[in-house]
């Protein structure tokens, strides 16, 4: 044999991997004929392109009241039928049980699958689900009436029988359910006849209704509470079945044909897990997903905007300062003051979130935003009145603490650290940042062991049920916030059981200046739910609360 | 076979079992010794809001209330008898995870070798066909841009350039085993084995380049030149022969920490294999997924290192099986 050269060894070896490269690409592309690279080209119809935008605005109550007339709403082409939704994601699913589930991820696939007895509009107003009424009959007592011909996915019939099975599990504190703590007020629930359902409480309580809305307070039959089969067998009454969970990489569901509304217009959804968010992003580019779910607004920023439409509804999430009061020198209010003067909210926002939010005070869902700093003894930014505040407190030479940063929870969690420790270092604070990974920063936040701590707090479309829990004397997280305030307390209760609109919103506009006066944190800003589409998926609905259960209206244009 | 053969085999055997054994204590205890428990890390921030009353029942539905020992011991017999246990978050078995992650990472940690091992030894020769001059310089240069760059980076450079530049992304469907469509397996995997494999390539050439000179140097092969052998029968007979074995031990052991490595390259690519599983399992805390994965791994690795001393023999008669 005759020898060969190096050089021909390395022609040889290049030659090879560009064939195999090459065969990749190629095989790939023939196995994909339903994905032609032209379907950006097609968003270029206005009418199309122009359909989101539209569905943003709040002032349109009709369209966001009624999901299901929009794919009739579009004159010119009947929704189109079949095909599957490749929808992406960073997380994974982490409980198929509806009732347990708190991930984000889980609650927005557990959706797809489940029902709640009544649902949020796109302005979280409360709208009719599986019951199509409810009324308070006196003020502790709150009847629905469920909608007739509604079946699970495994063809039985949905009763009142169901749904008290369902809420005596909710309220049962030994079963773990996690909404359990919005029901406090139920006493017992009956079934009157097999379509209504009487819930007697022990007090007025008007956030019920918001309460069952939650998707962790989703109807399940009574017979798979009795048999505990939600692990492996989850039958719901959504628009989607459940097909497979492969852990870790993808979450299928089929259409259900006997869904009764209409819809839904695609025959499948595959839920992907792709932890790198850039890697989302570059599969959108791609064309291989239809939607993706992103958080970092520095990925979705280098989006491009006439290929993609980028979704924007305003979360109802927010980052706050959270500041330990049982550690001095924030036990003092006029340092905590001090601190909320000092920070430029704006400057946070545009530092960290390059500007993709806005600032924000105590409430953050559309109804219930007032004056971000009502009832603060600044206009912030003021830093000369927060070294006065501080010289007040005794502390004119300014003073070290440290903050706790979840490294891997939100992607600008360092940035706020890094932006808020420039801005009090010069009112003379000395903030050590201390960059931890979720589950000790969790610890630790729970404990409560940190001085101030850098967070992302969880928003509701109800006040209520987002600041009872902390600021409520008996609140689950009340102990974490630190912050005891009988007057908050009061005001609290009187805000359950006002049934005037108007009126609980003063109740809860009191409730933001008290909690700005007494500067128990430091709120910054809400960020976007970024909800990204191809132009090609109609019918998408971006929700504030990170909902997609618009799913069911959607539909993938050819 | 013979007395040493059946001593190596059994010293071999008892070491992978103690290694294993230590790998099994050390993990087991370095997971409880990370703060955060399962059910506040699956909670998150709601984990405060529990009672002690739903803390010890979602205790109790975990299987979380025994004591440590009781619990090691517990898992390792049932690792003894086959059992891997199941994940606490998805409700499955490990052992079925592993099987359905194991293939896709042996597969990538194959590929990427194959990659590495070409691309290594093509320009390691290449450099010391002629040491000092441009071509070495070249080679050498790639080499150091090869160890030098990180993984990751090599990786968002390849899907940013062919997503955005080609349209094309390699890793976004479902994933396609060998056996049913070759071609579509290969262009899964191509990226993430040519992101791993040029980090193994810069290692291989520089081994290459440097073991090739070094045997060139010998007696054997000036012998072999002075006595009229065509010097490139010499290059590629004797002085490549010879040249492999230090090249068989690096890229054995860099196998072995392949399949331990991929979890940077299976993030980024979103390719569900074994690195994955052990990543999502620790931050999830999902302790019986996390052992049994790390356990399987470190199995494999002292497999892989027992096959190699076996291919050395195979090189080398010279090599004793001691």
């Amino acid at each position: 044999m005759r020898a060969t050269t190096p050089r021909a060894w390395l022609v040889l070896a290049i030659v090879g991997l560009m064939a195999v490269l090459l065969a990749a690409c190629e095989a790939d592309e023939a196995e994909d004929p339903e994905d032609p690279d032209d379907g950006p080209e097609e968003a270029d119809d206005p009418e199309e392109a122009d359909d989101p935008e539209e569905a943003d605005d709040p002032d349109d109550p009709d369209e966001a009241d009624d999901p299901d007339d929009d794919p009739d709403e579009e004159p010119d082409e009947a929704p189109a039928e079949g095909g599957t939704l490749e929808v992406a994601r960073s997380a994974d699913v982490d409980n198929l049980d509806p009732h347990l589930a708190t991930a984000f991820q889980s609650r927005e696939a557990l959706e797809l699958i489940y029902e709640t007895l009544v649902e949020f509009d796109q302005d979280l107003n409360v709208v009719e689900g599986l019951a199509e009424d409810w009324e308070y009959t006196d003020d502790e007592t709150l009847v629905f009436h469920l909608r007739d011909g509604v079946e699970f996915h495994d063809g039985g019939a949905l009763t009142a029988d169901d749904v008290v099975a369902t809420v005596e599990r909710l309220t049962d504190p030994d079963s773990g359910a996690v909404a359990g703590i919005n029901f406090g007020t139920i006493e017992s629930a009956e079934a009157t006849d097999d379509h209504t359902v009487e819930l007697s409480l022990s007090a007025a309580d008007q956030t019920l209704p918001a309460a069952f809305a939650d998707a962790n307070a989703a109807i399940v039959p009574e017979e798979a509470i009795e048999a505990e089969t939600f692990d492996d067998d989850p039958n719901g009454t959504g628009a989607f079945e459940f097909d497979e969970w492969d852990p870790g990489s993808v979450f299928r569901l089929s259409a259900n044909d006997g869904y009764w509304r209409d819809g839904p217009f695609v025959d499948a959804v595959n839920i992907r897990v792709v932890p790198e968010q850039s890697s989302i992003a570059a599969g959108l580019q791609a064309g291989e997903f239809d939607i993706g779910v992103l958080e970092d607004p520095s990925i979705v920023l280098t989006l491009p905007e006439e290929e993609v439409d980028i979704h924007r509804p305003d979360a109802l999430a927010y980052r706050t300062l959270m500041m330990n009061q049982e550690r001095e020198p924030f036990d003092q209010e006029e340092v905590r003051e001090a601190i909320t003067c000092a920070i430029d909210r704006e400057e946070v926002l545009e530092s960290a979130a390059l500007g993709e939010g806005r600032v924000t005070g105590p409430f953050t869902a559309p109804e219930w935003q007032f004056d971000p700093y009502g009832g603060l003894d600044c206009d912030p930014p003021d830093p000369d009145h927060a070294m006065d505040l501080l010289a007040e407190a005794g502390h004119e030479d300014g003073f070290e603490a440290s903050a706790i940063i979840n490294s891997d929870g939100y992607a600008t969690a360092v940035d706020e650290g890094q932006v808020l420790q420039a801005q009090l270092a010069e009112v003379g604070i000395d903030l050590e940042l201390e960059v931890l990974e979720s589950g000790v920063y969790v610890d630790r936040w729970i404990e409560p062991d940190f001085d101030v701590a850098v967070a992302l707090n969880g928003g509701r479309p109800d006040p209520h049920n987002m600041y009872a829990r902390y600021f409520g004397l008996d609140g689950d997280l009340n102990d974490v916030a630190t912050h005891e305030s009988e007057e908050i307390d009061s005001l609290i209760a009187d805000g359950l059981a006002e049934d005037d609109v108007e009126a609980r919103q003063d109740i809860y506009r009191e409730i933001s200046e008290q909690l700005n006066a007494d500067a128990p944190w430091a709120w910054l800003y809400t960020g976007f739910e970024y909800r990204i589409t191809q132009p090609d998926v109609d019918g998408f609905v971006p929700f504030s609360d990170g909902s997609m259960r618009s799913l069911r209206d959607v539909s993938i244009g050819q | 076979m013979r007395a040493t053969h059946w001593r190596f085999l059994v010293r071999r055997l008892v070491g992978a079992v103690l290694t294993l054994l230590g790998v099994s204590v050390v993990v087991f205890v370095v997971l409880r010794v990370i703060p955060g428990d399962e059910i506040t890390v699956m909670l998150g921030t709601e984990a405060a809001g529990l009672t002690d009353a739903q803390r010890a029942s979602l205790e109790a539905y975990y299987g979380l209330g025994d004591p440590l020992v009781v619990q090691y011991f517990g898992w390792l017999g049932n690792v003894l008898t086959g059992n891997l246990g199941v994940s606490l978050r998805s409700g499955q078995p490990v052992g079925g995870l592993i099987a359905n992650a194991l293939p896709i990472t042996v597969q990538l940690a194959v590929m990427a070798t194959i990659i590495g091992v070409a691309l290594g030894l093509a320009f390691g020769m290449l450099a010391a066909s002629r040491p000092g001059g441009l071509r070495d310089a070249t080679a050498q240069g790639f080499g150091l841009l090869g160890l030098g760059t990180p993984n990751f980076v090599v990786g968002a450079v390849l899907i940013a350039v062919l997503s955005t530049q080609f349209g094309y992304f390699p890793s976004a469907g479902d994933y396609v085993g060998f056996f049913e469509s070759p071609a579509a397996n290969v262009g899964q995997q191509i990226f993430p084995a040519i992101t791993l494999g040029t980090a193994l390539a810069a290692i291989v050439m520089r081994t290459t380049r440097g073991s090739y000179l070094d045997m060139w140097q010998q007696d054997f092969a000036r012998t072999a030149v002075g006595k009229g052998v065509h010097p490139q029968r010499v290059r590629w007979r004797h002085v490549l022969h010879n040249a492999l074995i230090p090249i068989v031990t690096i890229t054995g052991i860099q196998f072995g920490y392949l399949l331990g490595g991929t979890v940077v390259v299976e993030e980024i690519f979103s390719l569900p294999g074994l690195g994955r599983l052990v990543l999502t399992g620790i931050v999830q805390r999902d302790f019986a997924v996390v052992q049994s994965t790390v356990l399987v791994i470190a199995a494999l690795f002292v497999l892989v290192n027992f096959l190699v001393d076996l291919l050395y023999a195979l090189i080398d008669p010279r090599v004793k099986l001691s």
